[in-house]
């Protein structure tokens, strides 16, 4: 093999690899400075100036629009707390408590973070809407077929993952202050 | 050649390859906020229009502003370019009614967010300039008196304000509506 040849075969595999690498580190998240609370993860850092540029890569890759500093925080549950995949053929529990802040909303979308058109019409709740009981926990049902309470449609077919935005909260500063049981749990129930 | 032989010439190319190909990685990691096509300064440029608010529908499964963003929150946008003078956002904030606001610069980056509950007076006046309209403005303060509106420097001339209005329960997102149009944006002219 000539040298020309072998040149451009090695150009060929660094530009593979190097775009390969892109690529899957965009579907990794926002970057670094992740911080797992039990099926929740928060990137603090997204939506301030010190967002890292693989933060930056997929905020313009999706055309999301984080929260500032100043706003929220917002965190998103791919999983439930046993670490499998939310799916649309199962139904979930979601309960417990959500950290301090002036108002918060809890919404499904699919795992691009589009809402999910379902016969219910409802995409979340928001703190103002959820029924809590006496001890202020919240308990929100995630099923295909009708709950009582609380319950959040799915439409069977759609992964969807499950994002919570708590708003004018001073959770964002004090996060390394949180734990796990400040946030609801998310439970598997049944699957069909 | 021995095997031996055959491996160590290999190693070079192996070096470079890997070289070139974290080059390739970390450049279009860099360049993404730059070229992505539908980040959501460029989303947002074919629905509203500079300088003036602009209200956006509601979002729904059917109209996804922005992935990820919550369907209880109304939202406004405020498009701005600096080279044609700073931009000024006045407006009263209804006290006790949750209204985030956040300036996002064409490459997403978020220089500055807040809730209504900072804002001075019930109320917001709030300037964006370029560092050299700042440099400017100063120099007609009297320097006796302080700015009664807030000013914020951005790095780039072009990008644009959000404001979401929370809406509690879903009838109130016309209310909520309402409250954002009651904000208004202009292009200031310095030196009047």
């Amino acid at each position: 093999m000539t040298i020309v040849l072998k040149l451009l075969l090695a150009l060929c595999v660094s530009l593979v690899l190097g775009l390969g690498m892109s690529f899957y580190a965009l579907n990794q998240g926002y970057g670094f400075g992740a911080i797992q609370l039990g099926a929740w993860t928060a990137w603090p850092r997204t939506g301030s100036p010190d967002a890292d540029p693989y933060a930056r890569a997929v905020l313009a890759r999706s055309g999301e629009i984080p929260l500032g500093l100043g706003e929220g925080l917002s965190l998103i549950a791919r999983r439930d707390d046993s670490g499998r995949e939310l799916s649309p053929s199962c139904s979930y529990l979601i309960k417990g408590h959500v950290p301090k802040a002036r108002a918060w909303s809890l919404i499904l979308t699919d795992q691009q973070g589009r809402l999910i058109a379902t016969d219910l019409g409802r995409s979340g709740f928001t703190s103002a809407e959820v029924v809590r009981d006496e001890e202020n926990n919240l308990t929100i049902r995630v099923a295909r077929e009708v709950r009582s309470g609380n319950w959040l449609a799915v439409d069977g077919q759609t992964p969807f993952v499950l994002v919570l935005k708590l708003y004018d909260t001073i959770t964002r500063s004090n996060l390394s202050a949180l734990e796990p049981a400040d946030l609801p749990v998310i439970q598997r129930e049944s699957c069909t | 050649m021995t095997l031996a032989e055959r491996v160590l010439r290999f190693i070079p190319w192996l070096m470079g390859v890997l070289f070139l190909a974290g080059l390739v990685h970390l450049t279009s990691i860099l360049v993404m906020p730059r070229l992505a096509p539908h980040t959501a300064f460029l989303r947002l440029e074919q629905r509203t229009a500079l300088a003036s608010l602009s209200l956006l529908e509601p979002i729904s499964a059917q109209n996804i502003i922005a992935p990820f963003e919550d369907p209880a929150m109304a939202l406004a946008i405020c498009r701005f370019d600096l080279t044609q003078g700073p931009l000024h956002v006045r407006g009263r904030f209804e006290t006790g009614q949750l209204t985030l606001l956040s300036l996002h610069d064409r490459f997403g980056e978020v220089f500055h967010s807040m809730s209504e509950r900072s804002a001075i007076r019930g109320g917001i006046d709030l300037v964006i300039l370029t560092p050299a309209q700042l440099a400017m403005l100063e120099a007609y303060d009297k320097e006796d008196e302080l700015p009664s509106e807030l000013r914020v420097s951005a790095h780039s001339p072009r990008g644009f304000v959000l404001l979401r209005a929370f809406a509690p329960q879903a009838g109130d997102l016309i209310r909520a509506q309402e409250r954002l149009n009651a904000i208004t944006c202009t292009t200031d002219q310095i030196g009047r």
